[in-house]
């Protein structure tokens, strides 16, 4: 049954292709060409980037170099699909369009379940796999590993998505009960943004550590700049990140060392396994009864209405009488109700005006302000910055 | 009335939302081969009965019953003898109208061959024979309708859920859906259907019940409608105004105009 359900999937996909209105079918396209673009650029720099890396550096301190960059970058994927992954779980979960067809047709509700989380396990990760799987795949090639180093990428790549993605639907399916799914969207753009919010702040903390640093740098030699950045980057509790253990396993084939690829591996994979198991079993006991009681907050707000109209009727033509505005200010009253009860659009006003805020007083301050190349890249900042919570609010699946 | 011939049988089904009750201590048991017309005024309960027979939502209390088989505690079961067609159509839009169908028989795991043939029959019985092979967003809502109908027909279920089945068809359309149903009750189909057009379920239906804020108030046939609406005789508007307490609107009405 999940075959067919997948099958079908796969049909509507390659329809919107070839079947759908020319308008439609040209996006699509575009934005498939757009990211094999981009994938293929990303590929192409961070080749080059490696081997200059490689080149330029001792051996030994590129590697302390990548270990880190592959501990926080797996760390960076896990965060953020951990806080996503709760308000993507509960918008697949409970508010796709098809599950009443669904669960209305003879389909176990764990084939059902099962068939969703594969659907937000792909919306989690397919951005990751577009910007992070180039690297990946430039890293082997730049240190010729052997082939077996690619299978073991991409399962590291589901591991790392899928272990996050499996805690974000536990949280989800105990959390409907507390949280209107309807919500979903608006918690996505609103993490969305934090998240960006956060990067962007990390970014300029780098980079004025970077400016101090570099000074120091020039003085030290090889094995104090690997101790330096050791101590600084390898926190000890990065160990206990299952990200961490998919970058280990990673960075241990590439060096070489297959007893702590072995350990890392099996402890990434079987995590992910057990937790995707977790969920199906845990699924089997909640997630009906939870689509279930998710399905009434519409009905019971419908349920309520219908009968406070019914109340109301008899005081309708009083309403009318005691009146004092004017049609356009009943529009506005209108409007502001409708934007107090809908948060992405409260989300929409309030984020931009916050950014522009934040980045008014950021430009005004006196250092910054003698450093053009910040002036230089500000507008790039500003879009990137109010892109990426829209991108993600913007998600569909 | 023997229990074989019973296809919808409910009992005490209860749905509340905190203290707000959507259906109270439903009691029903509908023939095979009858057409169960469910009526109520806005926010009755009248979907929610659907949803609750059809296992789309869970009840506070009480069973539900199809063909003999629990909703709950047999799902899968229930759910192979019944054909849902929701008020608005849930179907795959990025599907070509045979695709949906050929997933459905699928789904109800149809012989292959039954399959192709039904789908022909299907769309020539909604006029969709030519549209068959578009994408099911090019159609307009009729069309969509037509297609969630053939849908649920495509296994040949022995009860049919229609929730306001005629809503936004053009009045050819909906004398097709409506033959359907004769056609289909005929060949010992049970039809539950919920409306809010009293014409349509005077005319077609076998028994009415009527709901209003989640209690049956009144169920049989117009005879014994009648009698329950302390013998006022009239057509099933003016049984369902009275019986509803919607008589006062008609003041209310006849006063503003």
């Amino acid at each position: 049954m999940l075959s067919l359900l997948l099958k079908n999937r796969l049909n509507t996909i390659f329809l919107g292709y070839t079947r759908d209105e020319p308008k439609k079918k040209a996006g699509r396209i575009i934005g498939t060409l757009t990211s094999i673009l981009i994938f293929a650029l990303i590929l192409y720099y961070s080749f080059r980037f490696i081997t200059f890396i490689y080149n330029r550096l001792d051996t030994g301190l590129a590697n302390t170099i990548f270990d880190i960059a592959l501990d926080y970058i797996f760390l960076i994927i896990f965060i953020f699909i951990l806080f996503t992954g709760v308000a993507t779980g509960l918008y697949i979960l409970y508010l796709s369009r098809d599950l009443e067809l669904l669960l209305s047709l003879p389909i176990r509700y764990r084939t059902v379940f099962i068939y969703k989380y594969l659907e937000a396990l792909i919306a989690n990760s397919y951005l990751f796999f577009i910007v992070i799987m180039p690297f990946l795949i430039s890293y082997g090639i730049t240190s010729r590993l052997p082939l077996a180093y690619y299978p073991s990428v991409i399962i590291v790549f589901i591991s790392v998505v899928s272990i996050p993605t499996s805690l974000g639907v536990l949280i989800g399916m105990a959390a409907v009960r507390l949280i209107n799914p309807n919500r979903a969207k608006e918690i996505l753009a609103f993490i969305g943004g934090l998240f960006g919010l956060l990067i962007w702040l990390s970014s300029q903390l780098i980079a004025r550590f970077s400016e101090n640093l570099a000074p120091q740098l020039k003085s030290m030699s090889i094995e104090d700049i690997k101790q330096y950045i050791t101590a600084v980057f390898s926190k000890p509790f990065l160990k206990f990140f299952p990200s961490t253990w998919g970058s280990n396993t990673l960075f241990y084939l590439h060096n070489g060392n297959y007893n702590q690829f072995g350990l890392n591996f099996s402890l990434i994979a079987v995590t992910s396994v057990l937790l995707i198991f977790l969920c199906i079993v845990i699924s089997q006991r909640i997630y009906y009864t939870g689509w279930s009681s998710s399905s009434q907050v519409s009905a019971r707000t419908g349920f309520r209405r219908a009968r406070v109209e019914g109340e109301r009727k008899t005081d309708e033509d009083g309403r009318y009488g005691r009146s004092l505005f004017s049609g356009v200010n009943y529009i506005m009253i209108k409007d502001l109700k409708i934007i107090s009860r809908d948060a992405r659009r409260l989300l929409n006003i309030f984020l931009p005006v916050f950014m522009f805020t934040f980045i008014f007083f950021w430009t005004i301050s006196g250092n910054i302000n003698e450093r053009r190349d910040i002036v230089f890249f500000l507008p790039l900042r500003i879009i990137i910055f109010l892109f990426f919570p829209l991108l993600v609010s913007g998600q569909e699946w | 009335m023997t229990d074989n011939s019973i296809a919808i049988e409910t009992f005490n089904l209860t749905k509340k939302y905190g203290s707000l009750a959507a259906v109270k201590d439903l009691n029903l048991k509908i023939r095979s081969g009858e057409i169960f017309g469910f009526l109520g005024p806005n926010g009755a309960g009248k979907t929610t009965t659907i949803k609750l027979m059809t296992g789309l939502l869970k009840p506070t209390k009480g069973t539900v019953k199809i063909m003999g088989k629990d909703i709950q505690e047999d799902p899968l079961g229930a759910k192979k003898n019944f054909g849902l067609i929701p008020e608005e159509p849930r179907i795959y839009e990025k599907l070509t109208g045979k695709e949906f169908l050929r997933f459905m028989g699928n789904i109800f795991a149809v012989d292959r061959k039954e399959i192709e043939e039904k789908i022909k029959e299907l769309l020539k019985i909604f006029d969709l024979t030519g549209r068959g092979g578009e994408l099911i967003q090019s159609y307009s809502h009729g069309m969509k309708q037509k297609m969630s109908i053939a849908g649920a027909l495509i296994h040949s279920p022995s009860v049919l859920f229609f929730d306001e089945p005629t809503v936004g068809l053009d009045p050819k359309s909906a004398k097709v859906i409506k033959d359907i149903m004769k056609f289909r009750a005929k060949s010992g189909v049970c039809i539950f259907m919920s409306t809010h057009i009293l014409e349509i379920a005077e005319r077609m239906c076998d028994r009415v019940g009527i709901i209003n804020n989640g209690e049956l108030i009144a169920v049989g046939d117009m005879d014994e409608l009648r009698k329950v609406s302390k013998g006022k005789e009239g057509n099933l508007e003016e049984i369902f105004l009275q019986l509803t307490g919607e008589e006062e609107d008609i003041d209310i009405i006849k006063s503003l105009t």
